[in-house]
């Protein structure tokens, strides 16, 4: 299968401290990768460095065959404007309305009529479960649910090839967070992405992937499809995925 | 004595890393001000911002300041019996330092705290990231737009505090000190020359540029969460009104030093 993501040795240190370690992946196109790991094990730090916001302190990063950091600038926005992305605290721009937040990619890269812009940002909201009652509103008028799907649609607004959600789930209900969930699956198959979510949330885990990696310390120590999860030895792992089961309300 | 030298050693390097830093950053505002995109609607946002909503508050500390100096240089002059200077040094006090160095420190405090804290939280709440990966360039979006409102705003606001400032004076030097009405304002223009008001104006372009400057560098360079963010803040406020009290003496040195 064509990779459409390839991480080669990948390394990233602070202050001498090595938060990741020569981290080997393949993305191939259309799958749904689910990085899995404790807080703190460098899951978001993988996706800033993917993503090129930081800088690894060594290996490559292949986009599209396209190695991120030797292309030119004007490249690299080529690359990033195939790319969606929420993250953890949704980034909404507080001074900004939640049309113009969800339009921001389109209006800056593009040159669309208003109505246009309105058109795809209506679409954009109904595939999220919005109303575009809340267009004219201010990210801080809505709800922590609300905020997410706001960021999944500017996420999806241009129809990316490549999905990044980081901690989709974070600081909601479960009946949210499991909401949350089932939009992700449905948009990235309408559009036929890639993506690649990085939770410690296993109802995400569970409902999201078809492959698996997990991270603990700064390496990769899983890999796989997600039916093989359970027959692993790993024990880093296992504790990891039977938790759940520990902490479920028995009756 | 060892960990007296270690300390200074540390703040030494610390405060040259910062300056570097600092030089780069400017320079990056220097190279990207030419380059496209250019975010108008950023740019007239930030002149309301910077510009319109400071302008109650350097009104108030011209208008005041104005009022004190022409009680504070008549009770002076009268002990040398030159009543009649106070027009003149009013006018020559506000238009060369009291309206841009006050002007530039109220609008350090107003404006510097809030572009560090606006930066600073964008930073903290990966906004910052966000644009990136919308191939948005920070510096071009956040940057740019800030400073040259902060250049183009300032001496507007120091041209209006000046107005005000000197009409301070003429309301306490007619209906407090008893001058003439025609006399204080013919003193007051008699030896006004248009080197005080540009001069003025010059310092005013300069502390524009320190307030924003170091106001967007000081919310990029911001440490995690509210206390990052709170440090970012009292430092913009702080380095840029000691650099306007600097830049303010090489300036005056450049213009009248002979």
């Amino acid at each position: 299968m064509k990779s459409i993501i390839e991480i080669l040795n990948l390394s990233k240190n602070f202050d001498n401290k090595n938060i990741l370690n020569k981290i080997n992946l393949k993305i191939t196109k259309g799958e749904s990768l689910v990085i899995i790991g404790k807080s703190g094990s460098g899951k978001s730090l993988l996706m800033k460095c993917v993503l090129g916001i930081l800088k690894p302190s060594q290996g490559e990063i292949l986009i599209k065959n396209k190695n991120f950091f030797s292309v030119k600038r004007d490249e690299q926005d080529l690359i990033l404007k195939s790319i969606g992305v929420t993250f953890q605290g949704n980034a909404l721009f507080d001074s900004m309305r939640i049309w113009e937040n969800i339009s921001f990619k389109l209006s800056q890269n593009n040159f669309f009529k208003f109505s246009q812009l309105k058109e795809k940002v209506e679409f954009s909201l109904n595939q999220v479960g919005l109303s575009n009652s809340i267009m004219y509103q201010f990210p801080s008028q809505l709800s922590g649910g609300m905020q997410k799907r706001v960021a999944i649609a500017r996420a999806i607004i241009d129809e990316p090839e490549i999905l990044f959600f980081d901690e989709p789930t974070s600081g909601l209900d479960p009946v949210t967070g499991n909401k949350i969930n089932s939009l992700i699956i449905d948009n990235v198959k309408r559009l036929g992405s890639t993506s690649i979510t990085i939770t410690h949330d296993l109802s995400s885990l569970n409902k999201i992937a078809n492959k698996v990696a997990m991270i603990n310390e700064g390496k990769i120590i899983w890999y796989g499809e997600k039916q093989d999860l359970k027959k692993s030895k790993n024990k880093t792992l296992n504790e990891f995925i039977n938790i759940d089961s520990d902490v479920r309300i028995k009756t | 004595m060892t960990n007296l030298i270690q300390n200074l050693g540390k703040f030494t390097l610390i405060s040259l890393s910062n300056i570097g830093k600092l030089i780069f950053f400017a320079s990056e505002f220097f190279y990207w001000i030419f380059r496209k995109p250019f975010f108008g609607n950023q740019l007239f946002r930030q002149i309301f911002e910077i510009g319109y909503l400071s302008l109650p508050v350097v009104g108030l500390t011209a208008i005041f300041s104005g009022m004190v100096l022409a009680i504070q240089s008549y009770t002076g002059f009268a002990r040398l019996g030159a009543e009649d200077a106070v027009a003149t040094v009013v006018v020559l006090s506000v238009t060369r330092e009291l309206g841009p160095v006050l002007a530039g420190l109220m609008v350090a405090g107003r404006v510097g705290a809030s572009i560090a804290a606006e930066i600073g939280t964008m930073k903290v709440s990966e906004q910052i990231d966000a644009l990136y990966v919308m191939s948005t360039r920070p510096i071009q979006f956040l940057v740019i737009p800030r400073i040259l409102a902060g250049i183009i705003c300032l001496p507007v606001l120091v041209l209006i505090g000046d107005i005000i400032g000197i009409m301070g004076g003429w309301i306490i030097g007619v209906y407090q000190l008893g001058f003439n009405s025609y006399i204080y304002i013919d003193r007051t223009l008699e030896y006004l020359e248009l080197i005080d008001v540009l001069q003025g104006l010059a310092k005013a372009t300069v502390f524009g540029f320190i307030i924003t400057l170091i106001g967007c560098f000081q919310g990029f360079n911001c440490g995690q969460g509210a206390r990052g963010v709170g440090k970012a803040t009292t430092n913009a406020v702080v380095i840029s009104s000691i650099l306007i009290l600097i830049s303010n003496y090489f300036i005056t040195t450049i213009f009248f030093g002979n």
